[in-house]
């Protein structure tokens, strides 16, 4: 590919044009950005690398190289085990529901508000309007409303004849869907939008030939709409995707990670670790095998998804 | 209790035989001094803490103190360990809870306060302070921190409506189901509300039947035993027949709520909330009008009560000078001293630290003027304050212990299987250091 | 217009009811997040506190306001987010487009092994590495200071990604006639990948700008300063804490988001415009 020699045609002439080569200058367009992802991201891996063969804890001002005994400690231990498994778990579940949240709902939004009219504008703009608040704080109204015996939601359940409070965020079974509706409510504006913008850049012709030979609405989605959005849906799935498995924030205000550990995703366990535990070795033990994890799956969700993606021509 | 009493009397050796490291305990006056101090003070309480510090200035012109609020506990601990762990922007004098003290001091991160008290002894009169918060501050020998904002976990109750009732808070805990089964069949509403997400609330009761955390001699914890079972399967059947409901979200709204509103008969929660508590029920701001009184935590077949609250430590970071770190010392006794803690006693419900402040005739008036505004607050006995075990993984056993609570008495998880579980946990916990 | 545009889905007049009245809904229950945290910040603290449920505050309550703004330089909080966020939009920005000109229409050595190494940065979180991070800004001194904050979210390996995508999607007879007509790299890359990609650009440059409006977790660990502290972290200061455990006086609190998120609306209405022509601008195509 790189050594086709490509031709052009100017005025009638074919011109052929000097043989592509590696540019340097297209090398130091990268450089920059791939220097400051270096130094932000990639010397804290290697650093926590080294950090995993010593034994040193976070308030503590000297260390020492202990080996592999982290890494063994990883694999063997009962409680890091336990913690790991679950952490991983709830990462996943996470992971699915919100994905599912993300994108379905995303899709159906797109659809539901796809009329250029100025009301749909206006309500299109707020229901993205969430997105633009910081999680940190989005966690603190939604903790209120949240609130067992004083939260707007349950008080607002009362009326429908709920009269038992639910414990949102203190049962263990309903805490994580609080926080995917947390997230959900957060995010899918954004889904909406940019699937929005994907459908109208879908050509009226396909529709208008397809109904010509009769096919109904759903046949339309189903076999238009769909396999031409699946480079969108790919992108918002691979976004989606490592956003989730790297959620943090909203733990954080909303549960802690609790009720015991039910809602503890891998990176509050990691954190849990370094900050609760001080153990920073241990942290980065599990952030090495977090990172790794990550890469890979990610890595093979793109290989699988790509040969499934139909892009427009 | 034994192991309590061995460890203080190793403590006091270690104390007599240590040699103190000496100190240059002095501080330019020809140029200005830094002092970063973090906080974790609010509203009234960080009013008065400002105006102290302005005080502070007034006396020692040279020292220039840089007032922080970071945020709880838990936001200052993250954020001293990660300005440790770069070695910039640690402060010169940090506000920090007791429970972290020992890690600190193991860690050796925070000073070693003794050659400090020995240098400004005549600033800091440390004999003065009640020994049960100077000893849990002291961790083999090394004084790690200085008592400062302290308070107990106390029950406050709505004293008219008990009175109307005609009981009394229970001063024994074999006492405490028939007073909940009576005020609760009476109001039809909750008699007690405990804290569920810090086990400093309910650790005591726990503790007062001999039933401990940590057993050092076997590293394992002392909850195990039957005692223990018994007494989470007696919360669970109030909790069950809603004698007593267990708070594990969004505490401290809630419980405040709650108990002004009239939606509880008594809530177990700190003691540094008084003010601010009676304030709300005699001004009836969330729709009931009552009396608000206190107590201390029941007697089983003992009656300790555990030192809580606020300390002062002073970071050991080379980023800050010894200049700096004296200054700093300077402003924390300043801070403890009798004076201060009578004003920072009236502002806020903080206990009083000082023996001298009840006793000494200088502050009887700053004294009785406290007991007219705070009565109950200031004659809580603070002689009878005893330390927790001081194990670095005590904090990490404590959060097994609320998460096993939570599950037992409010997501229907079996009491005795939630026990075995938690046993295990804390268990593998403690072996896992 | 307009019409071209639904003329394909000839909804009878009932449907369009359900419809809208299903978009009305669905607008509503997104909506009321954002009318609770604007009542709550217009009542008093009986009002949020109190048994029972007041919806609207019967004298709504600007003291909530000008107690934020009296509690905390409110006003150079705003000034830092500005700041900061505007380094950020530019950095990502100018160098996120050059990198993904390279990434897309580019041939150098080991490129895709660059690549990887870009997407990879994707996967890691900052809640993992910020310590070694940390420890780094710090010994160089910019603790506490606007570069400090800004080189966590310099690039994003996320707008490398999505403008790759977009670059991909230009056909190379531009690039090439403009290379006969002898346009340098970076005039080819901001006269005319950059204007063919504006959907993708606007909603990449929206996106920086939420997260940097919105950035929390680093700066609240790098910014020791309380005059460099950001909005998001300002907020946080708001919170009372009793006995070193944080509590939420709701009603400032919420008053304090309010104003924080003020400016972000401003800036989407603006753009709101330009996010629509844009999409229009690909439904045309």
């Amino acid at each position: 590919m790189a050594k086709k020699t490509r031709s052009v045609e100017v005025n009638g002439r074919q011109i052929r044009l000097r043989p592509e080569r590696y540019s340097w200058s297209d090398f130091f367009m990268a450089l920059p950005a791939v220097l400051l992802l270096v130094l932000t991201t990639y010397y804290p891996i290697a650093k926590l690398i080294n950090i995993s063969f010593t034994d040193w804890r976070l308030t503590s001002r000297t260390y020492e190289y202990v080996g592999l005994k982290n890494w063994i400690w990883l694999f063997t231990s009962k409680t890091s085990t336990k913690y790991l498994l679950n952490s991983i778990k709830v990462t996943l579940i996470y992971t699915f529901f919100n994905i599912a949240i993300d994108l379905g709902l995303g899709l159906v939004l797109a659809h539901l508000f796809n009329r250029l009219t100025k009301p749909y504008g206006a309500m299109r703009a707020l229901i993205f309007m969430p997105r633009y608040i910081a999680m940190s704080t989005c966690g603190i109204i939604f903790l209120w409303m949240f609130n067992t015996d004083y939260g707007v939601i349950n008080r607002m359940l009362e009326w429908a004849g709920v009269q038992n409070h639910i414990n949102w965020l203190g049962d263990g079974k309903l805490a994580l869907t609080s926080i995917l509706i947390l997230t959900g409510w957060h995010g899918v504006g954004y889904s909406m939008m940019i699937y929005l913008s994907a459908l109208l850049g879908i050509s009226r012709d396909y529709y208008e030939a397809s109904s010509l030979d009769g096919a109904t609405p759903l046949q339309q989605f189903r076999y238009i709409t769909l396999p031409l959005l699946s480079p969108t849906s790919l992108f918002l799935f691979i976004t989606t995707f490592i956003s989730s498995m790297k959620v943090y924030q909203s733990v954080d205000v909303m549960t802690g990670g609790g009720p015991r550990q039910q809602t503890e995703v891998m990176v509050y366990y990691i954190y849990r670790l370094a900050f609760d535990d001080n153990r920073i070795d241990r942290a980065s033990v599990v952030a090495l095998l977090f990172f790794v994890v990550l890469l890979i799956v990610t890595a093979s969700t793109m290989r699988i998804t790509n040969k499934n993606v139909h892009y427009e021509a | 209790m034994k192991n309590l009493v061995a460890l203080l009397l190793a403590a006091l050796m270690l104390l007599a035989c240590t040699a103190l490291a000496e100190i240059d305990p002095s501080i330019p006056t020809d140029q200005t001094t830094e002092v970063v101090f973090w906080h974790s003070f609010t509203g009234a309480d960080e009013e008065t803490l400002l105006r102290q510090i302005e005080a502070f200035q007034t006396e020692y012109p040279y020292i220039a103190v840089k007032p922080q609020y970071i945020g709880g506990y838990n936001d200052i601990h993250t954020e001293l360990a990660s300005a440790n762990a770069a070695g910039v922007g640690v402060p010169a004098l940090c506000v920090i809870n007791v429970p972290r003290l020992t890690s600190y001091a193991e860690d050796d991160v925070v000073e070693d306060l003794n050659p400090y008290i020995e240098a400004f002894a005549d600033k800091i009169n440390f004999a003065d302070f009640y020994d049960g918060m100077t000893t849990a501050m002291n961790n083999g020998g090394e004084q790690t921190a200085l008592p400062f904002g302290q308070s107990g976990q106390i029950f406050y109750y709505n004293k008219t409506l008990l009175g109307e009732l005609g009981v009394s808070f229970p001063e024994k805990l074999e006492d405490m189901d028939a007073f909940l089964k009576t005020v609760s069949e009476a109001t039809g509403k909750p008699a007690l509300e405990i804290h569920g997400t810090d086990n400093a609330y309910f650790y005591c009761m726990f503790c007062n039947l001999g039933a401990y955390m940590i057993d050092v001699d076997t590293n394992t914890t002392g909850l195990g035993s039957e005692v223990a079972l018994d007494l989470i399967k007696r919360i669970r059947s109030w909790v069950d027949a809603g004698y007593v409901k267990w708070v594990d979200t969004d505490v401290g709204n809630t419980l405040m709520l709650d108990f002004t509103s009239g939606a509880t008969a008594s809530v177990l929660y700190t003691s540094s909330l008084y003010s601010s508590y009676k304030a709300k029920a005699e001004s009836g701001e969330n729709g009931a009008v009552f009396e608000v009184g206190i107590a201390n935590q029941p007697m089983g077949i003992t009656n300790y009560q555990f030192v809580a609250g606020a300390t002062l430590i002073l970071p050991s970071c080379e980023c800050n000078t010894q200049a700096q770190k004296n200054a700093a010392f300077l402003l924390a006794s300043y801070l403890t001293a009798p004076k201060q803690q009578l004003e920072w006693a009236t502002v806020s419900s903080y206990y009083v630290t000082r023996k001298s402040a009840s006793t000494d005739p200088q502050y009887a008036e700053a004294y009785q003027a406290l007991l007219e505004e705070l009565p109950e607050t200031a004659v809580i006995d603070l002689n009878s304050y005893v330390s927790k075990t001081k194990h670095p993984l005590f904090d990490k056993c404590g959060d097994v212990f609320e998460n096993y609570m939570s599950e037992i008495m409010n997501n229907g998880m079996d009491p005795e299987e939630g026990w075995e579980m938690m046993i295990e946990e804390i268990n593998d916990t403690l072996a896992d250091a | 217009m307009m019409k071209k545009l639904t003329k394909h889905r000839r909804l009878p007049r009932i449907g369009l009811i359900v419809r809208t009245a299903a978009a009305v809904m669905i607008t509503v229950v997104m909506v009321f997040p954002l009318f609770w945290m604007l009542s709550t910040s217009l009542k008093t603290e009986s009002e949020v506190m109190g048994s029972t449920l007041v919806f609207w505050p019967s004298v709504p309550q600007l003291e909530n306001f000008t107690y934020v703004i009296n509690k905390v330089p409110f006003f150079r909080y705003m000034l830092n987010t500005a700041v900061v966020t505007a380094m950020q939009m530019a950095s990502e920005l100018l160098l996120g487009i050059m990198a993904a000109y390279a990434f897309s229409k580019g041939r150098f050595r080991g490129k895709h092994l660059l690549f990887i190494v870009v997407l990879g940065a994707m996967m890691i979180p900052l809640q993992v590495t910020f310590i070694p991070l940390y420890i780094m800004v710090a010994q160089v001194g910019m603790m506490s200071t606007y570069w400090g904050i800004w080189i966590a979210g310099a690039v994003s390996s996320y707008t490398i990604f999505l403008l790759r995508q977009a670059f991909m999607g230009v056909d190379d007879s531009y690039i090439e006639a403009a290379q006969v007509d002898g346009m340098s790299k970076l005039g080819i890359l901001f006269k005319i990948m950059v204007p063919m990609c504006k959907p993708t650009v606007i909603t990449v440059a929206l996106t920086a700008f939420m997260n940097g409006w919105n950035n929390y977790f680093w700066p609240k660990v790098i910014v020791k300063e309380q005059n460099m502290y950001l909005l998001t972290v300002g907020i946080q200061k708001l919170r009372t804490s009793y006995g070193g455990e944080v509590t939420n006086n709701y009603h400032q609190i919420m008053a304090g988001v309010l104003l924080s998120v003020i400016p972000v609306f401003i800036v989407f209405a603006i753009f709101q415009k330009h996010m629509l022509s844009g999409f229009t601008k690909a439904a045309m195509k």
